[in-house]
């Protein structure tokens, strides 16, 4: 792998919240254009490693950090929230829904980053709009308000604001939440086509298998294991990881786990 | 603005006219509409100069207050319950209404204000209202959480409440603490003229920053994560709009003290009958606000005849059935 190809990077990036080491010394690559899964038992770190990434928490700001994070080669704490909103969309794993507003202004909002102040939406973030809620499948609920949605359709609706955001780079926690099968595979079938910097904090492994290029696997704050996900994703390493026992077999020239 | 927007405040500026109109008819001399359109189109020059003068000097004037006012208190509402994130926050919930009570009780308890060229009432009651806010924002820090922000105003109120109730009741003589109380009840009566501009002018600020703002406003909705993840830098946004509902409440309350329940329903209904975005809503508050108001004081000029009930009581007694009524609906689930 060369080096201009890593969009974003940690070196020796620790966190420690009262006493707690809840990240320690994690070194993490993320290639440009691959999806990269996160992957982990529970509070093994991956929403907090994901949070340095998303520049929730920064190095130095927040407290009880050390270590470094690069994006495109610079440290991203240089880079302004505003900037790196223009660059990145986030789906957190808890969204606020504003109940009473209808789907579209709710989609319409992921435009906001590349608003001048006081700028108005213009016909083209209208466009975008459009085009993000036909992507994840909302069309048809524009104009419907958001407190009447289902749990994995409000999970679609913001997947649309964070399309709509037109970034290079996507950070996904978890989103796969609430989706039932068809629509898991619909997102991750989406998100395999589109030329984009994925990184997505994952639990479904056998999606993992199959639709990402590189896995950083967590445990105990550490990085357990980090590559290519074939590499990765092998019965011996995911055993000590999840602790329990897992059965890997390869059909035409996909893998497939079970547990 | 949105076209289907657009109509309901059409109908809404039409019913606002007519509300004006029938209002400056109301009071203890009832003048006939008919008579209040011939002063308006004439440029209230009239055969009865008397009628005239009452309908110039003293019910337009009046009216036109009620209607600022109304707007006023309605989008300072809007813009408290989005920065607390909280359905129930309405102009007061950061303390401007009680900072102000203070300042204008104490004036009046110690005298104060018949000094300063009769504005003495005006400037005490502007004054608290400034220190309740500027300490609300000072024990909110940095922090960016709505729900501290609250409490801390609920704080700040609860200290200057007993300083109120202090003041009145170390109070001389009777006639300062009916004085007191008048006051604390939020009346129109004695509006003149000269504080026409004041208002208009707070009005017009107001307005402008909430259009201006209006995207940032609905982002700020989404809480501070999401809005940081958007880019937008929401403890920024959150002490200025704090600030600019504080200053709008505070001129509001200054003039006519503490008019109750108009902050906290008209967000509500506004909600009910246009879209929910700040764009919409700023117009839609601003008119409904405006015509509840000018409702409510005609009704306290004209309904115990020649007696006025002081606004605070009536928009009290009107408002909190529909806001019982609005969360009976809401929270049907």
């Amino acid at each position: 792998m060369h080096a201009k190809d890593i969009l974003l990077e940690t070196r020796n990036l620790s966190l420690n919240i009262g006493g707690k080491d809840v990240l320690r010394e994690v070194s993490a690559r993320f290639s440009e254009n691959q999806i990269t899964a996160i992957i982990g038992p529970n509070g093994s770190g991956k929403s907090t490693l994901l949070s340095f990434l998303t520049r929730k928490r920064v190095v130095g700001e927040t407290g009880g950090t050390s270590g470094e994070v690069f994006f495109r080669g610079n440290p991203l704490a240089d880079v302004s929230s505003q900037k790196f909103a223009r660059e990145a969309a986030v789906l957190p794993q808890f969204h606020h829904t504003i109940l009473d507003f209808y789907v579209e202004d709710i989609v319409l909002m992921g435009r906001f980053p590349f608003k001048e102040k006081f700028q108005d939406y213009t016909n083209e973030d209208r466009e975008k709009t459009r085009m993000a809620m036909e992507k994840a499948g909302v069309s048809h609920l524009a104009l419907r308000k958001a407190g009447g949605l289902s749990g994995g359709e409000l999970q679609r609706v913001m997947i649309a604001r964070t399309l709509a955001q037109d970034t290079d780079l996507l950070f996904l926690d978890e989103p796969t939440n609430h989706l039932d099968v068809k629509h898991k595979l619909a997102l991750m079938h989406l998100l395999r086509g589109c030329d984009k910097t994925v990184v997505a904090v994952l639990h479904d492994l056998s999606l993992v298998a199959q639709y990402t290029d590189y896995v950083v696997a967590m445990k105990e704050g550490k990085v357990f294991a980090t590559g290519k996900t074939e590499e990765v994703l092998k019965p011996d390493i995911l055993e000590e990881i999840f602790e329990v026992p897992f059965l890997r077999f390869e059909h035409e020239g996909k893998i497939y786990l079970n547990y | 603005m949105r076209k289907s927007v657009f109509g309901i405040a059409v109908i809404l500026l039409i019913l606002l006219c007519i509300a004006l109109l029938l209002a400056m008819g109301a009071g203890s001399v009832m003048i006939p509409s008919e008579v209040v359109w011939q002063h308006v189109v004439n440029g209230f020059e009239g055969e009865n100069a008397q009628v005239s003068r009452i309908l110039f000097d003293i019910r337009l004037p009046r009216s036109l207050f009620a209607a600022m006012a109304g707007a006023a208190l309605g989008l300072t509402g809007l813009l408290m319950q989005t920065i607390s994130q909280n359905d129930l926050a309405d102009p007061y919930i950061l303390g401007v209404s009680s900072g102000a009570g203070a300042g204008a009780v104490i004036c009046i308890v110690t005298g104060l204000s018949t000094m300063l060229l009769g504005y003495g009432v005006y400037i005490g009651a502007f004054a608290g209202a400034a220190l309740a806010t500027v300490s609300v924002l000072l024990l909110s820090g940095r922090n960016d959480n709505p729900l501290r922000l609250v409490l801390m105003g609920i704080g700040v109120s609860a200290i200057f409440s007993a300083l109120t109730m202090f003041a009145i009741y170390a109070a001389k003589d009777e006639a300062q603490v009916r004085s007191a109380m008048f006051w604390l009840l939020g009346s129109l009566t004695g509006i003149q003229w000269k504080v026409v501009p004041v208002m208009m002018i707070s009005l017009a600020v107001l307005m402008l920053f909430c259009w201006l703002y209006r995207h940032e406003l609905d982002i700020m909705l989404l809480g501070s994560e999401e809005a940081r993840s958007l880019g937008m830098s929401y403890k920024r946004l959150q002490r200025l709009s704090v600030v600019m509902a504080s200053v709008s409440a505070a001129v509001v309350t200054s003039i006519a003290g503490v008019i109750g329940f108009v902050g906290l329903i008209v967000p509500h209904m506004a909600r009910r009958i246009g879209r929910p975005d700040h764009a919409s809503m700023l117009w839609i508050t601003v008119l409904l606000g405006a015509l509840v108001m000018v409702v409510a004081d005609a009704l306290a000029r004209s309904l115990f005849r020649p007696e006025e009930l002081p606004i605070g009581i009536l928009t009290s007694f009107l408002g909190a059935p529909v806001f019982l009524w609005i969360i009976w609906r809401q929270y049907a689930r």
